[in-house]
């Protein structure tokens, strides 16, 4: 593996190349793995911070048996830390499960309508329909078994490609293609049920 | 990294969101069509990609908005130009709001950072800038003053003072507790060890969650002292001057609601964001998070995209409402179905809320909200000085709107008021009079008892009529005269329904009326308030209030039951019967058969026994709605199972609609059965598809509740011959006895069936020709002759041109009236099916979607006519297709545009499956690709 080489012949500054190439990606998932009533209280800045730290401490331990790619890994330890700083400000052991999930759901309104209503070229209508299949979506996700939604969520939220889907859930690569295309099929499914329109 | 271990389509997938994610378009059809094997599969999924791509990509974008601001939060002592960034202090629609200090002026400043979605666009922040100069020179005390804008480092901003004290949303949101926000502002108190003393709120803050309002400071001094009433009053009295001075100034606020107004700690108001809110943008990610909230506060013009200086005395009305009431004026709701019912109705009253509330008080803030703008105050000029009035307890200028005032306004928002005859007017004009009079003799109180009776029963019946010329003027605009002999008649559907909820909410005011007289005059009046509640309940019904109709038949169910009881052969036993007869409807609508056959058994028991003409024919009647309940399911659940069908390998046999009433058809055979793919090679392709007309109702029909239904059709048809005997003049009897013929149609016998269409279409005949005046039977009679249950090939095709005739003459003369236009689409749609393999096909699909095109223009909401329209569109691109595919191809997509358009919220209690429809104009659309691709047809 090229990164892994990289990184062992290359030493901090290697590893700060690497973390700067991700470093979207990572905030990007923090972003969207950040329970909403967090956002505004922790930064995702801190939280690399932080896992930077975590990183270069581990590094050498992650080196010497690589089980994962190093995105994956990276990953890991950001999602770890988000994790503690969730429990620190919660206060529980709440995880970054359900409720955090179906927070997000409602939290989907970000949209201001003023404009688009007095603004001339775009009907409410629309608008709304954007808002509204967010929702759903959102909605439609949290309805289903939670490796289905995480397998979805990785691979369209976090765009991640198959191989580290498999990585993150610890399945084989075949399983989390197969459990992909029924996932997926199974969410269409669920967006047409009649009743979701209403 | 080996392909081999991945499933073949999610390859394909990977691919499709790659594309997707590179900005560009690919189709699912080509994929499907590049890879059958997969193509059941990739339609299942893909869809579902493109729609996760797609949130995905609006989430992005939100997020690095968000983090791009915030990181001009982290730091402190960040500076943006001359100003050095204290701490944020809110988010809304157009940016972020920080508290700052001006350094080379050393003043404290509440800076405005733009959304890069407005600073982006070169005309957008042109307009920005001007308006923001405009809003720099209103000088007045309650009004936050602009002091200019600015830029720095690629951030557009706009400053303004900073103003100690809190919005009045979160003045509000701290008088209803709640122990989540306290919650959270206890965790930033303590995690960023700032004890906020001060909210500095400005536009649109207070709504996330991190804008901390704790105990201490919620309620300014000032407002404790004063009773919150009369505080609230001060409030937007100082409110209304600062707009009245912005307004002659030439500026509109146009976002006005609690949080844009904030409370000082001196407990002065402040008006902020003047003449900004229309920037707020399209495309653009912001935060506001509430999009209902800002709808709360429009006036009904503003969702047309026009305002006046009206428009913001409405918000401020409705800011006022809010302020008295501590709740919206109106519930929270689909915010598609806010904007409608705001266009349709007034808030309720404020007093029902707050029941000390001073009357002029409510008077004053119904006024500023009403609906039409020519109601409101004219100035808010007007409205302060109304208020100023009120604060020292002058009297008030605005009048109180009468019961009759609130009738005139119905009538005027109707559009066909034309239809409310003099008499009508006339009587509303007395029953104006009876209300003024009654309103006099209830403060004088009269001294003799009789003269109060007699008083009563007059009112009662002034009220009565005027309660049945409206019900009749309501008909009148749904499609005849004649239909007023049966308001309730379950013909046209609710979707399509003229009548409004302003009507039902009208009624309602009478019935109170119904109610107050009732108390005051003994048991004959209550009846007739039975009789209201029985027809207010009608009216609910046909708004599809369901809930609430049930609750009125409910009620009076309730009340001529005691009737009965106490005298078995009172007149209330038949009109209990009637009741019950309409809670059948209710029912059988919503397929609820226990109920159906509870309130049938109930209405039919407390008519068998009675050998009155009348109660027979009632009985009739009641036979006749479970035979019609029956009928209308089965044509529900076929169009229903049609639609679903195609695309879904096959599971419905497409085509063979009985009586879809337009939808799908016969013509899908020239794509093969249901249009799957796999049926292609089926060998009846080609074959006339078996006429409906030979078969046995399906299976689910042949079960007990069809016979039951049956049965009850024969027997409703024989006391109706039997009444049509004695009396041959009786149109009602003759129109009854037609379609109980017409409804034998679940009858297992063809030869009975075959015989009852013709019955029934003599009686049609018969009315129409004897009253050539009654559209009624017109329409009656095309109906019928529509009705492909039980004739052969050639005669329903004759009965079919003379039914397209009918309706052809009947929309000529009546062209406001839909219930026509869709009796010729549906004739067409027949018409089209027999002549499907001749020529003019195509033109005679044309018609019917330029008939539904019409109606969709005029009820753009109506779900109903725009999936009738999607669907005729479909056929048409059938029709169309081999001949002339460019056309067909543009048709289709103008009707997966139709579809994609419905906004979810109108397809509330509506279970049709648009995306069944949609999937067969996918596979229309192959179709005629393929068929190019191949040897041409012949």
């Amino acid at each position: 593996m090229e990164e892994l080489e990289k990184l062992r012949t290359g030493g901090t500054e290697a590893v700060a190349d690497l973390f700067s190439k991700y470093r979207d990606q990572l905030e990007h998932m923090i972003g969207f793995r950040m329970d909403p009533r967090l956002r505004g209280r922790i930064d995702a800045a801190d939280v690399l911070q932080e896992a930077y730290l975590q990183l270069a401490r581990r590094l050498d331990e992650y080196l010497d048996a690589p089980k994962v790619s190093f995105y994956v890994w990276m990953r890991q330890l950001t999602y770890q830390t988000l994790i503690d700083q969730h429990r620190l400000h919660f206060r529980s052991k709440r995880g970054l499960g359900q409720e955090a999930q179906k927070k997000r759901a409602y939290n989907g309104t970000t949209y201001s309508i003023v404009g688009r209503l007095i603004g001339h070229n775009t009907t409410p209508g629309r608008a709304f329909e954007r808002e509204e299949e967010k929702e759903r979506l959102h909605q439609a996700l949290d309805s289903m078994q939670e490796v289905d939604r995480e397998v979805l969520a990785l691979r369209h939220f976090e765009g991640l490609p198959n191989k580290q889907v498999a990585e993150v859930l610890g399945i084989a690569i075949t399983a989390a293609s197969n459990r992909y295309v029924r996932a997926m099929t199974r969410l269409g499914k669920i967006m047409e049920e009649p009743g979701r329109h209403g | 990294m080996d392909s081999e271990q991945l499933n073949p389509v999610d390859v394909l997938a990977a691919e499709f969101a790659e594309k997707l994610k590179a900005g560009e378009n690919p189709t699912i059809d080509a994929y499907a069509k590049q890879y059958p094997e997969h193509a059941d599969t990739i339609r299942a999924m893909f869809p579902s990609i493109r729609m996760m791509e797609r949130v995905s990509k609006q989430e992005r974008v939100e997020q690095k908005f968000d983090r791009r601001t915030r990181r001009l939060t982290g730091q402190d002592g960040e500076q943006l130009g001359d100003f050095k960034i204290l701490r944020e202090v809110g988010r809304g629609g157009m940016g972020i709001v920080y508290e700052a200090m001006q350094q080379s002026l050393r003043r404290r400043v509440a800076l405005k950072v733009l959304a890069p979605h407005i600073a982006d666009s070169e005309t957008q922040l042109k307009r920005f800038r001007r308006e923001a100069k405009s809003a720099a020179r209103l000088h007045h005390t309650n009004i936050v003053p602009v002091y200019g804008v600015g830029e720095s480092e690629g951030l557009h901003f706009i400053a303004m003072q900073f103003i100690d004290g809190v919005t009045l949303q979160q003045k509000m949101d701290g008088q209803t507790t709640q122990p989540d926000r306290l919650s959270s502002a206890t965790f930033i108190g303590e995690s960023k060890g700032t004890a906020p003393t001060h909210v500095p709120g400005i536009a649109d803050y207070g709504q996330t969650s991190e804008t901390a309002t704790t105990d201490a400071v919620i309620v300014p001094a000032a407002c404790q002292s004063a009773s919150p009433l009369r505080e609230a009053a001060r409030i937007v009295r100082d409110t209304a001057n600062a707009m009245a001075y912005a307004h002659e100034h030439g500026v509109l606020h146009r976002d006005i609601k609690p949080g844009n107004l904030l409370l000082d700690d001196a407990g002065t108001v402040w008006i902020t964001d003047f003449g900004l809110a229309k920037h707020e943008s399209d495309e653009a990610a912001t935060q506001t998070g509430d999009l209902v909230g800002t709808v709360r506060y429009m006036a009904p013009e503003q969702f047309n995209g026009t305002d006046d200086a009206r428009s913001d005395i409405y918000s401020l009305g409705m800011t006022l409402y809010e302020l008295l009431t501590n709740q919206p004026a109106y519930p929270p709701m689909k915010t598609v179905a806010l904007m409608q019912l705001k266009t349709n109705e007034p808030p309720p009253s404020p007093r029902t809320i707050v029941k000390n509330l001073p009357a002029d008080l409510e008077t004053i803030t119904l006024k500023a909200c009403a609906t039409d703008p020519d109601h409101r105050y004219q100035t808010a000029n007007e409205l302060a000085a109304d208020l100023a009035r009120f604060l020292e307890d002058r009297p008030i200028l605005a009048r109180r709107v009468t019961p009759i005032e609130r009738l005139w306004r119905w009538a005027k928002r109707n559009p066909t008021i034309a239809a409310l005859s003099t008499a009508t007017a006339v009587l509303l004009a007395t029953t104006a009079i009876v209300f003024a009079i009654g309103n006099y003799n209830t403060a004088q109180a009269l001294s003799t008892v009789e003269v109060e009776k007699l008083r009563a029963e007059t009112n009662l019946t002034t009220a009565l009529d005027a309660f049945e010329e409206i019900m009749l003027n309501i008909s009148s605009r749904g499609v005849t005269q004649s239909l007023a002999i049966d308001i309730d008649g379950e013909e046209f559907n609710s979707a399509t329904s003229v009548v409004t909820a302003a009507d039902a909410d009208l009624l309602e005011t009478l019935l109170d009326f119904f109610d107050r007289l009732s108390q005051e005059n003994g048991t004959d009046l209550s009846q007739k308030t039975a009789d209201a509640l029985a027809r207010v309940g009608a009216i609910q019904q046909k708004l599809g209030r369901t809930s609430e109709a049930r609750d009125a038949y409910a009620r009076s169910i309730t009340t001529y039951e005691e009737f009965v009881r106490n005298d078995p052969q009172s007149a209330a036993r038949t009109q209990l019967a009637r009741v019950h007869r309409q809670v059948m409807k209710i029912a059988a609508k919503e397929g609820d058969t226990s109920n159906l056959l509870h309130h049938f058994k109930q209405s039919r028991s407390l008519l068998r026994g009675s050998t009155e003409p009348g109660d027979q024919f009632e009985l009739a009647m009641t036979l006749g709605a479970l035979a019609t309940a029956v009928v209308d399911t089965k044509r529900i659940t076929e169009t229903i199972r049609l639609r679903v069908g195609p695309g879904r390998g096959g599971r419905g046999r497409g085509g063979r609609a009985r009586n879809g009433g337009g939808q799908g058809g016969p013509e899908n055979r020239r794509f093969g059965p249901g249009g799957g793919l796999q049926n292609q090679s089926r060998p009846n392709q080609g074959r006339p598809p078996r006429w409906p007309g030979n078969r046995a109702p399906e299976n689910a029909w042949r079960g007990q509740l069809a016979n039951q239904a049956a049965e009850a059709s024969v027997e409703a048809i024989e006391i109706l011959e039997q009444l049509v005997a004695t009396d041959e003049s009786n149109q009602q009897y003759r129109l009854e006895l037609g379609r109980a013929h017409r409804h034998i149609e679940l009858h297992k016998d063809r030869q009975v069936r075959i015989e009852s269409i013709n019955a029934a279409l003599d009686e049609f005949r018969f009315l129409a020709a004897r009253h050539p005046g009654s559209t009624l039977y017109q329409y009656e009679l095309a109906t019928t002759l529509c009705n492909r249950e039980a004739s052969n090939k050639v005669k329903h095709a004759v009965r079919v041109v003379e039914a397209t005739r009918i309706a052809r003459g009947l929309v000529a003369s009546y062209p406001e009236v839909p219930e026509y236009e869709v009796l010729l689409a549906r004739a067409l749609t027949e018409r089209n099916r027999t002549r499907r393999d001749g020529p003019g096909a195509e033109e005679g699909w044309r018609e019917s979607v330029e008939i539904y095109r019409r109606l969709h223009d005029r009820f753009p909401t109506s779900s109903l006519y725009v999936l009738s329209l999607a669907s005729q569109m479909r056929s048409l691109a059938i029709a169309a297709g081999f001949d002339n595919p460019a056309a067909a191809r543009l048709v289709i997509q103008e009707a997966t545009e139709l579809l994609d358009n419905i906004p979810d919220s109108q397809t509330v209690g509506s279970t049709l499956p648009i995306n069944g429809l949609r999937r067969e104009l996918e596979n229309i659309a192959n179709r005629i690709d393929e068929s190019q691709n191949a040897a041409p047809a012949p």
